[in-house]
């Protein structure tokens, strides 16, 4: 009987002890999954950390481009109970601070000022209908908007946090920098010069972690939590700010002095290629760039190819010199007249002609004919190959946006040989030009000009500078040394003597180029007036080249281009600190 | 046999009560290290919006464009020029 009960009792044990073990593999198995889910459902979060884009500075430290904290404004519209016209009109009073459109307008112009408040007052009016019940009222704040609004205590406003591109130097180096625009998918990205051009170095990383928190937001112990810095690199540029800062109000001044419609003007380290200075105009405004047309956002230095015109004559010279078939006291047999190449009939500028010049009074003349003599001695391919080794049609391989190679002509006949040798029928850009001569202040070895000057990477603390880009010799030093005297006779006796400075040498040439008519032919009262050349001729610390497009005080660049160089020039020589030579 | 008994059950309850403060102590301690973490994030991140904020008024206030306008603001042409030689009348250092 005993055995009988002890067994029944264990039976029951047994039996309950499997209905644990059921539940347990129920549980534990069967629905883990599920638990699990429901589990990590209230603890796991997702935080998500977001870095800054990279900031862009001047070679003397001063911030060009960094970030600003600004703010979306949201109204939780489920749980808001206030007057809705009242709301809006007080953010309108707020957020036009902010506006642009303001910011630029007339401050005594009351009626655009209401204007503008009432259309910021009827956006907001509109974004309290839209659907979901969070609509983002405002965007952008600044913290002065976001402090306003928080006076206005409404506990049904919220705030996010963003991040916009600032400009402290306001538009300077725009053409330089480049702006940050948005992608098809509104997501930002850079847009031009080095915004564009660097964009995967700038740009910010974000990353994602999936971390156990308890109820209060507080991470849970035993995960591995590192938080990165995931800023973008930071771009030091090559500029120097004060002489960017003085080229650029020296250019304006230059426009409207000499009524161009266009110019430009870029300062190269003679020494290094380090490009010290640039500047273009028209110019724009970084933060409202959807403001501009298009062409105006490229750097011209780039993109806006011309006939260099009489500049280019120093190419030819240097490569007559560097082969032997010329020198500086060469006497020119074919200079009496108009040459007759393939039916043309080529002339000099002013149509007057010098018989037997000297190839260095012919240069400071700027005589075509005497050019035409140089490349009849060369031949074309002669010709060609030195202007292939000065980088002529070369990309120029600077960190900038629309950086691309230039057409050279296909097919030179002895017609495009003639005009070549004079800067006709042939095209490059600011950039290329500037390349080449400095080439020649560099004795004869070539340097591409360089616009990053180092490069910081916050993840690791790494700095990374740019090296010197010098190329082959494209020249002799001895030719170059010729040609520098042949450019100094140039600046002393050429067009632009009067202007000529008796502090310190220069060696530079004017060049009036033509400007090619769609139609055909030329453009008949349009020029293109340069002056490129470097300084101090006996020891150059800088190459600089100055372009006006179509001015109408004078078509001539020794009368346009030329004092506006010197005038940079002469500021230029305190601010490198530059000795006088003379 | 039953002081034995009470020896067993003893160490065991003296092992389950060191278990359970042990657990306690080592729960306590991860809150604490969770919060801490989350303390020291919030503080990073706070130093760097403001070392941000602050860069960035030191930018403006020594922008180039800005001194510049200070630089013309604040020049008064001289209108009346005076000039002082040793025999003017009142020229404190005679």
């Amino acid at each position: 009987m005993n055995q009988s009960r002890k067994n029944i009792f264990f039976l029951v044990f047994y039996l309950f002890l499997l209905l644990i073990v059921v539940r347990l593999f129920y549980w534990q198995i069967y629905k883990s999954q599920e638990l699990r889910e429901a589990s990590e459902s209230q603890t796991l979060r997702q935080l998500k950390n977001q870095g800054l884009r990279g900031q862009i500075f001047t070679s003397d430290g001063y911030l060009l481009v960094g970030n600003k904290r600004v703010y979306d404004l949201k109204l939780d519209k489920k749980n808001f109970q206030g007057d809705q016209g009242y709301l809006a009109y007080k953010l309108s009073e707020i957020a036009l601070q902010d506006n642009w459109q303001y910011q630029e307008a007339d401050p005594f112009d009351n009626k655009l000022k209401e204007e503008l408040r009432k259309n910021i007052e009827q956006e907001i009016i509109t974004k309290f209908s839209s659907k979901g019940n969070w609509p983002k009222l405002l965007d952008n704040l600044s913290e002065n908007s976001k402090k306003k609004v928080e006076a206005l205590n409404d506990k049904y406003l919220f705030f996010d946090e963003n991040y916009e591109r600032f400009y402290p130097e306001a538009s300077m180096a725009a053409h330089l920098t480049g702006f940050v625009g948005r992608d098809e998918n509104a997501n930002e990205i850079g847009r031009y010069g080095i915004e564009g051009a660097l964009e995967d170095e700038l740009k910010a990383r974000s990353e994602n972690h999936l971390l156990k928190m308890d109820a209060l937001g507080f991470i849970l112990a035993g995960q591995k939590y590192e938080s990165k810095n995931l800023n973008g690199r930071d771009i030091t540029l090559t500029i120097r700010r004060d002489i960017q800062n003085l080229i650029e109000k020296k250019l304006e001044q230059g426009i409207e002095k000499y009524q161009a419609d266009r110019g430009e003007i870029i300062v190269m380290d003679s020494k290094t290629g380090k490009i010290l200075a640039l500047a273009a105009w028209p110019s724009y405004k970084q933060w409202q760039y959807f403001k501009y047309d298009g062409e105006v956002l490229k750097n011209p230095s780039l993109t806006r190819l011309y006939e260099p015109g009489s500049t280019f004559k120093t190419l030819t010279i240097a490569a007559g010199i560097d082969t032997g078939v010329i020198n500086k006291e060469t006497v020119c047999t074919k200079c009496s007249g108009p040459r007759q190449i393939a039916g043309y009939s080529i002339k000099t500028w002013n149509d007057q002609y010098n018989p037997n010049i000297s190839m260095i009074a012919g240069y400071a003349k700027s005589d075509n004919t005497a050019m035409m003599f140089i490349s009849d001695l060369l031949g074309t391919d002669r010709l060609v190959s030195y202007l292939k080794k000065f980088e002529i049609g070369n990309r120029i391989n600077i960190d900038l946006q629309d950086d691309t190679r230039t057409p050279f002509p296909e097919k030179i006949g002895p017609v495009e040989t003639a005009t070549i040798s004079f800067g006709q029928g042939i095209s490059t850009n600011s950039l290329e030009l500037v390349r080449a001569i400095n080439t020649i202040a560099n004795r004869g070895k070539i340097l591409e000009p360089i616009i990053v000057d180092k490069v910081f990477d916050q993840q690791k603390q790494e700095e990374i500078t740019t090296q010197i880009k010098e190329g082959p010799q494209v020249i002799s030093e001895e030719t170059a040394k010729t040609v520098t005297e042949m450019m100094i006779e140039a600046a002393l006796h050429g067009e632009a003597q009067w202007i000529a400075s008796d502090k310190y040498t220069v060696a530079a040439k004017t060049g009036t180029s033509q400007i090619p008519d769609p139609n055909g032919g030329y453009k008949e009262n349009e020029t293109i007036a340069s002056f490129v050349g470097f300084a101090p001729a006996s020891n150059p610390t800088f190459t600089m080249l100055v372009k006006l497009e179509n001015p109408k005080s004078s078509p001539w660049a020794a009368e346009t281009a030329a004092p506006l160089w010197y005038s940079v020039a002469d500021k230029l020589m305190i601010l490198l600190n530059i000795n006088p030579d003379k | 046999m039953k002081k034995n008994l009470s020896i067993y059950y003893g160490l065991l309850s003296l092992t389950v009560l060191v278990q359970v403060v042990l657990t306690v102590f080592t729960l306590s301690q991860n809150i604490g290290y969770g919060q801490k973490i989350s303390y020291l994030e919030n503080k990073r991140e706070n130093i760097a919006v403001e070392k941000n904020q602050i860069s960035q008024e030191l930018a403006q206030i020594i922008a180039i464009k800005k001194l510049e306008q200070t630089e013309n603001d604040g020049f008064i042409p001289i209108s009346d020029v005076i000039s002082v030689n040793r025999d003017s009348s009142n020229l404190a250092l005679k």
